[in-house]
């Protein structure tokens, strides 16, 4: 089963013993969090069988088509917030006209797939990981598996696909909207020309940095969908289970990202 | 036929056609980036260039290839052969190299960031053969010229005496300042003395009144009073004098040229000084004699008898010479008279 049954223990004796269960207890989550996730992969091999197409575009909809507002409102003021920032302090030694490449770079880099996917786990995750809480603490859950349906083919898979495929594509359209807003800023605010602004963004951005952006996008849409499926099937103790596990979720989404994204930046750019 | 699958609703269709239109979109947007930010050149031709370098100082691929400011292609690969680095160039334009070439690794900004600068060379150099193995120049290494410079400024300053002057100045400074503080020198005692400063200011009274007389003049002038004003404001009065000048000139170069009597004075054929020196020297020596009383016109003027004897004479010849004109009507008469019988 993939969901958890209460396991009640005996109160820890000291101290030392509750911390080496809390690790335990730590090591385990993460463990079934990676084999969900294996388990996902595994049944992609579905993905276009029966309804789970159908699954997997309802679903990219609802995680992705219904964030684009927000997201957008984000982006760009993102973007211009950077612009201004920079802009500010470079226009002491006459060098605003290199906003552009401040922008895009940031955006691109870091800034991009980092607002995204926050916006994301905050939003969407938040929402995986109460309708997953809901249906195991109503016994949908082992309900679907009683009729030999696969949870995980059936919730998880078309959820991961989803934020595994429109979590780059919305990072990438923020890092548009950020760098248009950037742009207004620019030339409103700084005297930069929208000719020699775009000149100049796309003079010093690289596809290295773009690409690494997207990378950066995907690994937080999985990282996302599995931690708030995790802890969706994780919920026990009723509506006050589900809410602890949509703020674990968004908690560790925002740990995971920061974390994950440090390391990406280490690997490409050192 | 599967009976199974339910037909599509109409939402189901509007949420995939929905996703797909923003996905494409997103994807097509991607390319055209990716495009864009690689600065691909699909459609494109490029001729790639080959050129060895000692050392390349950290020029990258994608790097710039410039032609007098002019971005003209990227850099494509660096490779380390024997001793060189070839470094293999895509250029968007053929380059002919003539023989006094010149192709090295330049910084970008001074905050960092290389690209390398062809110069193909002045036209009136020899063309180099296309095959031809392209060096390039050393790169210039910043911080060893910046080292190189310091070191110079150190050597100028203390080897140059800069210092010693700077601090021979600085001496003189505080010597200057030590007396003006004494109140030594006509500076000094204007910063010192009350009275200097009461006269300064007496003087610089008077030099305000000077300077309103000037004023009142100079104003006049421009109002055209007085003689000065009317030659500085009335045209005719320049005309009269271009008049003038204009004559004078005509008249110096006709003197110039010899023409009438005070040009042939002046002229450096003398024949007429000499006469007229001549005519002086005779009407000299005439004057000597007459003086003396030599001749005739000399005894008339120093004899008074002859003087009177021709007086006498004169009047006695304007006598006769009016007896004869009463007489001569009656001659004419009796001539004519007895001419005719």
């Amino acid at each position: 089963m993939i969901t958890r049954e209460p396991v009640y223990l005996p109160p820890s004796d000291t101290r030392r013993a509750e911390l080496g269960r809390d690790v335990l207890d730590l090591v385990c989550n993460c463990g079934r969090a990676l084999l969900l996730l294996f388990s996902a992969i595994g049944c992609m091999r579905f993905a276009f069988q029966g309804r789970s197409r159908d699954r997997i575009v309802e679903q990219m909809f609802s995680s992705g088509i219904k964030s684009l507002g927000v997201i957008s409102v984000v982006s760009m003021f993102t973007g211009m917030i950077l612009a201004l920032q920079t802009g500010i302090e470079l226009r002491k030694f006459g060098q605003e006209v290199n906003i552009g490449a401040a922008v895009m770079v940031s955006l691109l880099r870091e800034m991009g797939p980092f607002m995204t996917a926050l916006i994301l786990a905050a939003s969407v995750g938040s929402s995986f990981a109460a309708q997953m809480g809901t249906m195991t603490v109503s016994e949908e859950i082992p309900a679907l598996e009683l009729m030999s349906i696969d949870p995980v083919k059936f919730l998880v898979m078309p959820r991961l696909i989803a934020m595994a495929i429109m979590t780059p594509l919305l990072s990438f359209y923020g890092c548009i909207l950020g760098v248009i807003g950037g742009g207004i800023v620019g030339s409103t605010q700084l005297g930069v020309s929208w000719v020699s602004y775009i000149d100049n963004a796309m003079r010093f951005a690289e596809n290295k940095d773009l690409y690494v952006g997207l990378l950066k996008a995907f690994l937080f849409g999985v990282i996302i969908t599995v931690v708030s499926c995790h802890e969706g099937f994780a919920t026990r103790q009723g509506a006050v289970g589900v809410g602890r596990a949509t703020r674990r979720t968004v908690i560790l989404s925002f740990l995971l990202i920061l974390v994950v994204g440090y390391i990406v930046t280490r690997l490409f750019y050192i | 036929m599967n009976t199974n699958k339910p037909p599509k609703r109409h939402n189901d269709i509007s949420m995939e056609l929905i996703v797909g239109t923003v996905a494409l979109m997103i994807l097509l947007a991607l390319s055209y980036f990716t495009i864009v930010v690689g600065r691909q050149a699909f459609w494109r031709k490029t001729y790639p260039m080959e050129v060895y370098f000692d050392s390349v100082m950290g020029l990258r691929d994608g790097d710039n290839v410039v032609i007098r400011g002019m971005t003209v292609g990227k850099i494509r690969s660096l490779t380390l052969v024997s001793n060189e680095v070839l470094v293999v160039s895509d250029l968007s334009r053929m380059l002919q190299m003539h023989r006094d070439y010149r192709i090295r690794v330049v910084f970008t900004s001074v905050l960092g960031g290389r690209q390398l600068e062809v110069n193909e060379g002045s036209a009136d150099s020899p063309m180099l053969p296309p095959d031809v193995r392209l060096h390039g120049n050393p790169p210039v290494d910043l911080i060893d010229d910046a080292a190189a410079m310091i070191k110079d400024v150190r050597s100028m300053l203390n080897e140059g005496g800069v210092a010693s002057n700077i601090s021979a100045t600085a001496e003189n400074l505080s010597t200057i300042s030590g007396r003006l503080k004494r109140g030594e020198g006509t500076i000094g005692r204007l910063l010192v003395e009350d009275g200097m400063y009461v006269q300064l200011q007496g003087t610089m009274a008077e030099a305000s009144n000077a300077l309103a007389q000037i004023k009142i003049v100079t104003t006049k002038l421009s109002q055209g009073e007085g003689t000065l004003g009317k030659l500085l404001m009335d045209d005719r009065v320049y005309k009269d004098i271009e008049k003038t000048t204009a004559n004078l000139r005509d008249l110096t170069d006709r003197v110039n040229a010899g023409e009438g009597t005070l040009g042939k004075l002046l002229a450096k054929d003398d024949s007429m000084y000499v006469n007229l020196l001549a005519t002086s020297r005779s009407l000299s020596n005439i004057t000597a004699r007459v003086e003396n009383g030599d001749g005739l016109l000399g005894k008339l003027i120093s004899d008074e008898t002859l003087a009177t004897n021709v007086q006498q004479t004169i009047q006695e010849l304007r006598a006769a010479i009016d007896d004869f004109r009463e007489t001569s009507p009656v001659v004419s008469f009796s001539s004519f008279l007895f001419g005719t019988f």
